[in-house]
């Protein structure tokens, strides 16, 4: 007769309490799995004990932990008040982001920094006048500070920018390829009656030569861009899209 | 579910292996056998295995690593999802309902929910598993470490140095 073996083989649990701790390491795994997608889920698992935070630091828990949930997790949002851009977490109380958006000052102009955009885990925020721009990594509490486009300060009219991550040479081109790279801030803006489309690439440190196009009056909105591709789509004239592409650094309507 | 002899599986015809009405025999550790339809026992994997690679159904499978009680429950959830269809809406939605009134019972009696959950993992009864995993897993979600110790029974053995390095360690919001 054949006997249908398995790997573990506890005795009956005596406790409720004992049973549990006797769950074998796979089944503990398979349990903090199946958390909330949040980080502070796994951060208070991790301080049970030893054996929990053996788990929860694991790297092939951690990447199983990140395909389990595929989508990465709202951590809270941004939004630009009346005294510059402010975090809002998703869980209360607020926390280290939120703490660190709020102290963000400039020494000049109106002192405050003032929320674009973000994507693929940077943050991108200018100054008042737009002559400053700031790419800030919550994760990594990096920030990278850069004047803005002469052009683009004098530049009185319409402009808007969004930062974005190029995926890595022979990385996947997923998230976590992303948030390891460099960055780059495409601004576009309205000068005189050409439209200018700009890269600033973090890897070389500086902006490359900025592309005009002559187009009809556009009025670009403070509104997100939308990423598709290698192009940037802004909302203009109210129902027109102002396409960048940033690889080819063309502009198009 | 039916318990008996095992005279049904071993009467079943073994020609009859794709048409899923054979009888299949399971025993507990306490020896108590359980005669379970082939389409139930394929709910669990490791025997579906031994069933496909034409292993002893006739003579039936003892599982030395479950108890009775256990088996009864696990065979409740396997006769479900393997007697029953699931095509329909209305089918899956009855499904769906009878998955939220099994863990809801197990959870409340935590020992017997770790039985199972350790017999589904045995048994790689993967819809099962992933219930009851789900189920402890939200267990712990609302809880503080302090409060996690408690409900699992678990000894704190972190020292004030691990403390320090995992909150240091931890960049979330």
């Amino acid at each position: 007769m054949a006997e249908v073996t398995g790997v573990h083989s506890s005795p009956p649990a005596t406790a409720t309490a004992s049973a549990a701790e006797s769950l074998p390491d796979d089944v503990l795994a398979e349990i903090l799995l199946r958390l909330p997608p949040h980080p502070s889920f796994l951060s208070s698992a991790s301080l049970v004990s030893k054996r929990w935070l053996r788990h929860t630091r694991n790297p092939s828990f951690l990447r199983r932990f990140r395909e389990f949930h595929r989508t990465a997790p709202v951590l809270g949002f941004f939004l630009n008040s009346s005294h510059g851009a402010l975090f809002f977490p998703t869980d209360a109380p607020p926390g280290r982001i939120a703490d660190q958006v709020a102290s963000l000052r400039r020494n000049t102009g109106d002192g405050l920094w003032w929320l674009v955009g973000c994507r693929h885990g940077r943050v991108l925020l200018r100054s008042c006048d737009w002559a400053d721009l700031l790419v800030w990594d919550p994760m990594t509490e990096g920030f990278v500070c850069f004047p803005a486009p002469i052009q683009m300060v004098e530049a009185d009219a319409d402009r808007d920018a969004a930062v974005f991550c190029a995926a890595s040479a022979g990385g996947d081109g997923d998230d976590e390829d992303r948030r390891s790279g460099a960055f780059n801030v495409a601004v576009v803006f309205v000068s005189g009656d050409h439209v200018f489309g700009c890269v600033f690439s973090s890897a070389i440190g500086a902006w490359g030569d900025s592309t005009p196009v002559t187009l009809p009056l556009l009025m670009i909105y403070d509104e997100p861009a939308a990423l598709a591709g290698e192009a940037l789509y802004w909302i203009v004239n109210g129902s027109s899209l102002l396409e960048f592409n940033c690889g080819s650094q063309s502009l198009a309507l | 579910m039916a318990t008996g002899s095992g005279a049904a599986a071993a009467a079943a015809d073994a020609e009859e292996k794709e048409s899923g009405s054979r009888m299949i025999t399971l025993t507990s550790n306490e020896g108590k056998a359980f005669v379970v339809t082939e389409a139930s026992a394929r709910q669990s994997a490791t025997i579906r295995s031994m069933v496909d690679d034409g292993g002893c159904v006739d003579k039936g499978f003892p599982l030395p690593n479950v108890d009775s009680k256990t088996l009864a429950r696990v065979i409740q959830y396997c006769d479900e999802h393997g007697n029953k269809e699931a095509h329909t809406v209305d089918e899956r939605a009855a499904l769906a309902k009878f998955d939220k009134d099994f863990i809801a019972e197990l959870d409340a009696d935590k020992a017997f929910l770790y039985d199972v959950t350790m017999a589904a993992n045995y048994l790689h009864i993967q819809g099962l598993f992933a219930l009851t995993t789900q189920c402890i897993a939200d267990t712990i979600k609302g809880k503080t470490p302090e409060e996690i110790r408690t409900a699992f029974g678990i000894e704190y053995d972190l020292t004030a140095q691990d403390e320090e390095e995992i909150k240091e360690e931890d960049t979330h919001a």
